[in-house]
C-alpha cells in the first residue's frame, strides 16, 4: 500500500467535502433576475458594507498602535492579557452577543448610564458595528503585530539615529516592511465581520434595513424564499473567494527585497 | 568634541565613564565582551538614558541629568555604525544612503551624494537592494547612510567582526579616509587588537563597565597601569593563531604534538584548545588533549560546541570562541585543533589544512611532518624514521616570524 497516495485520496475526500456544497451553490435554480430589485437584498448590502466600512475604520485606527504595543512591549510579558485577546475568536458568537448585551444593554452596567444619557446602543447600526468589531479585532491585532515583530527594532532605532521620531520611522520602515501582513489582517479582520451572524443577531437583533446584514438576510429569506436566500448566499461566496485570492497574493507578493 | 561623563545601573554592575574625544581624533575602546562597551554606545545615541551625568556633541548638550534635559535619538546627529549595517531592507542602495535627506531638498545634496558614492566605491550598486550586496559592501552603505546627514559624532561598534580578514583591511582605511574628511571625534569598539592598533590614536580599555586606563594609543599600549589592562590589551598583538583541520586519523594530533615540543624548546609558551565534546578526561591517554599536555602545552583547553571547559582551572562555564581565545591570550602560540575552518572568520589564523583523507600509510602521515630530528611511533608501535618535509619547517619559520613581528614595534 503505497502511504503518500493513500493520504493523497483522504485529502480528495475532504476537498471533496468542501466543493460539493459550492457546486449545489452554483447549479442551484436561482436566476440574477430574480433579485434584482429584491429589497431585502439591497437593504442588507447597504447595511453590510456600512457596518463593516466604519468597522474596518475603527479595527485599523485603534487596532494597528494596539499591534504594535502588542508587537514591541507586551509580547512577552503579559500572558493573561495575551490570552484575552484570543477569547472572542474561540467565543461562540452567540454568547459574545449575550456579553455585549448584558455590557450595553439597557440594563448592563455600562448601557445603563448611556440609557440615562438618551442613548441607546443595542438593535442599531451602532450594535451591528461593534459585533463586528468584537470578533475582527483580535484578527487584526494578532496578524499585523506578528508583521510588526518581524521587523528587528534596531531597523526603527537606526531610523531614528537618522533622523526620524519614532512614529516616523515606523511609517517609513516598519509599516512597509510589515505591509503584506497588515492587509492580510485588516482582509482576514474584514472577511469575519462581513460573516458576522450570532453576536449581531443577539445584540443588534435583525432589523430589515437597519441591522439585517447579508448573512441574516440569508437566515430571513431562508423561510419565505429560498431562491432569494441562495442568491444571496452566491454573492457572500464570490466576495470570499475574491478576499482568499487577495490574501493569497497580497502574503506571495510582499517583502519582494527581503 | 565629545564629552561624556555618565553612570547607568545594568544589574550586577554599575557602568560609569568619563570620556573625553577630541575633533579630528579616533577613540578605540577594546574591552571583552560584555564589559559595557555596547551599553556605553547605547547612552550617547539615546538608546538607552544615563542614571546620571551629562553627554556633550560639540557646543550642544545631549544630556544633563541636573538640568533634565534629554535630546531625543533624532536630535543628536550621530552616525552609528552597528555590526550588521541595518540598512533598510525595502529600499535600494542610493535611497538608503539618502535616507536621512528629506525628497524636496535631496537634489541640493546631489553632488555631495556623488562624491559619498565614489568615496565608498559603490556606484555601480545604485539600484541594488541590500540583498543583492555583499558584507562588506551592505557596510558601505551603511557608513555612507550616516555620512550622508553630516554627523557630529561618529561611533562603530564592532562594524567589521563579520567581515573577511582582507575586506576588514579595507574597510580599515576607509575609516581613516572618513575621519580624514569629516574631522568630527569618533569612538570605535572593538576586540581585535590590529583594528585598535591600526585606527586608534586614543585608546580606553574598559573592564566591568569601568574605564581602566585612557589615553594616547601608544602611552597605553607601552605603560598599561595594572595587570588586568596588560591582560586586555594582551602580549604585544596577542598569540599567534594556528588552527589545525582535518579528519580524524588525517595526523592532526601528531603534527600538533611536534609542533608543541619544538616551540616549548624555544622558550615560548604554547596553549591549546582542542574542539570535541567526548574529550573532557584529560588523563585517559588516547585523547589528544592527554597528547598536547604531554607534549609540554602550557594550557589545554577542551570545548564542545556549546559548552566549553577550561580543565586547567576546572571551571565550567559557556563561553564564545572569542572569550575561549581570550583565556589564552598569555600565551605567544595557541592551536586550535578540530574546528570547522569557518569558525575562524574572526581571527587572524594560520590555517593548517591536514589531510582531508585519514591516513592509514604512516608513509604518508610522516610526509607531512618535518624535516627536524623527530621520531615518531606508529599505531604497531614502530619506531619510524621521519623524513624530510618542507612545509613542517616552513610553518615554524612563519610562526617564529609572526610572533618577532607582533612582539615588536611596528
Amino acid at each position: 500500500m503505497n502511504v503518500k497516495r493513500t493520504a493523497s485520496l483522504f485529502y480528495l475526500i475532504c476537498l471533496l467535502f468542501i466543493a460539493m456544497p459550492l457546486f449545489s451553490l452554483v447549479f442551484s435554480t436561482t436566476d440574477g433576475v430574480h433579485l434584482i430589485g429584491n429589497t431585502a437584498l439591497t437593504n442588507a448590502i447597504g447595511v453590510s458594507m456600512k457596518s463593516t466600512s466604519v468597522m474596518m475604520i475603527v479595527t485599523v485606527l485603534i487596532g494597528t498602535p494596539a499591534a504594535y504595543a502588542y508587537a514591541r512591549v507586551l509580547v512577552n510579558r503579559s500572558k493573561l492579557l495575551n490570552v484575552l485577546l484570543d477569547l472572542p475568536l474561540v467565543l461562540p458568537p452567540a454568547v459574545a452577543g449575550l456579553l455585549l448585551l448584558m455590557t450595553f444593554g439597557r440594563r448592563g452596567w455600562i448601557g445603563g448610564a448611556l440609557y440615562a444619557l438618551g442613548i441607546q446602543i443595542p438593535f442599531s447600526l451602532t450594535a451591528v458595528i461593534m459585533a463586528q468589531i468584537f470578533v475582527g479585532l483580535p484578527i487584526y491585532i494578532k496578524t499585523a503585530a506578528e508583521g510588526f515583530a518581524s521587523v528587528d527594532e534596531r531597523l526603527e532605532l537606526t531610523a531614528m539615529t537618522l533622523g526620524d521620531t519614532r512614529l516616523k520611522a515606523f511609517i517609513k520602515v516598519t509599516l512597509p516592511l510589515s505591509a503584506s501582513s497588515v492587509l492580510t489582517g485588516a482582509i482576514m479582520a474584514w472577511a469575519r465581520g462581513l460573516a458576522e451572524f450570532g453576536a449581531t443577531i443577539m445584540f443588534a437583533g435583525n432589523l430589515k434595513g437597519v441591522t439585517q446584514t447579508l448573512p441574516l438576510a440569508i437566515y430571513s429569506a431562508m423561510e419565505t424564499d429560498l431562491g432569494a436566500a441562495l442568491g444571496i448566499a452566491q454573492v457572500m461566496v464570490v466576495i470570499s473567494m475574491v478576499l482568499l485570492v487577495s490574501v493569497h497574493f497580497i502574503s506571495k507578493g510582499g517583502r519582494r527585497h527581503v | 568634541m565629545f564629552k561624556c561623563d555618565v553612570t547607568k545601573e545594568i544589574g550586577p554592575i554599575t557602568l560609569s565613564c568619563d570620556l573625553k574625544v577630541e575633533n579630528n581624533r579616533l577613540l578605540v575602546i577594546l574591552g571583552p565582551s560584555g564589559c559595557g562597551k555596547s551599553t556605553l554606545l547605547n547612552l550617547i545615541t539615546g538608546i538607552m538614558e544615563p542614571d546620571t551625568g551629562h553627554i556633550s556633541i560639540g557646543n550642544v548638550t545631549a544630556f544633563n541629568k541636573e538640568n533634565k534635559l534629554n535630546q531625543n535619538i533624532s536630535e543628536r546627529h550621530i552616525g552609528y555604525i552597528q555590526q550588521s549595517g541595518y540598512l533598510f531592507p525595502h529600499m535600494n542602495v542610493k535611497q538608503n544612503i539618502l535616507y536621512s535627506i528629506p525628497k524636496k531638498v535631496r537634489p541640493e545634496h546631489d553632488e555631495r551624494y556623488q562624491d559619498l558614492m565614489k568615496l565608498l566605491n559603490l556606484e555601480e550598486h545604485e539600484m541594488s537592494y541590500p540583498n543583492q550586496l555583499s558584507g562588506g559592501q551592505k557596510q558601505r552603505v551603511a557608513i555612507g547612510r550616516a555620512l550622508m546627514m553630516s554627523p557630529r559624532l561618529m561611533l562603530w561598534d564592532e562594524p567589521f567582526s563579520a567581515l573577511d580578514h582582507q575586506i576588514r583591511k579595507e574597510m580599515r582605511t576607509l575609516v581613516k579616509k572618513v575621519k580624514k574628511e569629516l574631522g568630527i571625534p569618533m569612538i570605535f569598539v572593538t576586540h581585535d587588537l590590529d583594528e585598535a592598533y591600526d585606527l586608534a590614536d586614543d585608546l580606553a580599555v574598559m573592564d566591568f563597565g569601568k574605564i581602566l586606563q585612557n589615553g594616547d594609543r601608544s602611552t597605553v599600549m607601552s605603560f598599561p597601569k595594572t595587570s588586568r589592562v596588560q591582560d586586555i590589551i594582551g602580549k604585544g598583538m596577542g598569540p599567534v593563531v594556528i588552527g589545525f583541520s582535518g579528519v580524524s586519523g588525517s595526523g592532526k594530533t601528531t603534527v600538533i604534538e611536534y609542533l608543541i615540543r619544538d616551540l616549548r624548546q624555544l622558550g615560548l609558551k604554547v596553549g591549546t584548545i582542542k574542539h570535541d565534546g567526548h574529550d573532557f578526561d584529560m588523563d585517559h591517554r588516547g585523547k589528544d588533549s592527554y597528547r598536547h599536555r604531554q607534549a609540554g602545552a602550557n594550557r589545554v583547553i577542551v570545548s564542545s560546541s556549546k559548552k566549553y571547559a577550561i580543565l586547567t582551572t576546572n571551571e565550567n562555564e559557556e563561553m564564545t570562541l572569542e572569550a575561549l581565545l581570550s583565556e589564552q591570550r598569555d600565551m605567544d602560540v595557541v592551536i586550535f585543533e578540530g574546528f570547522k575552518h569557518s569558525v575562524f572568520k574572526k581571527f587572524e589564523v594560520i590555517r593548517g589544512e591536514v589531510s582531508q583523507e585519514p591516513v592509514c600509510d604512516p608513509d604518508a602521515l610522516l610526509g607531512i611532518i618535518s624535516d627536524l630530528d623527530l621520531k615518531i611511533v606508529n599505531s604497531q608501535s614502530e619506531t619510524v624514521p621521519v623524513y624530510p618535509m618542507d612545509a613542517y619547517s616552513e610553518l615554524v619559520a612563519y610562526i617564529l616570524d609572526r610572533i618577532k613581528e607582533n612582539k615588536g614595534e611596528r
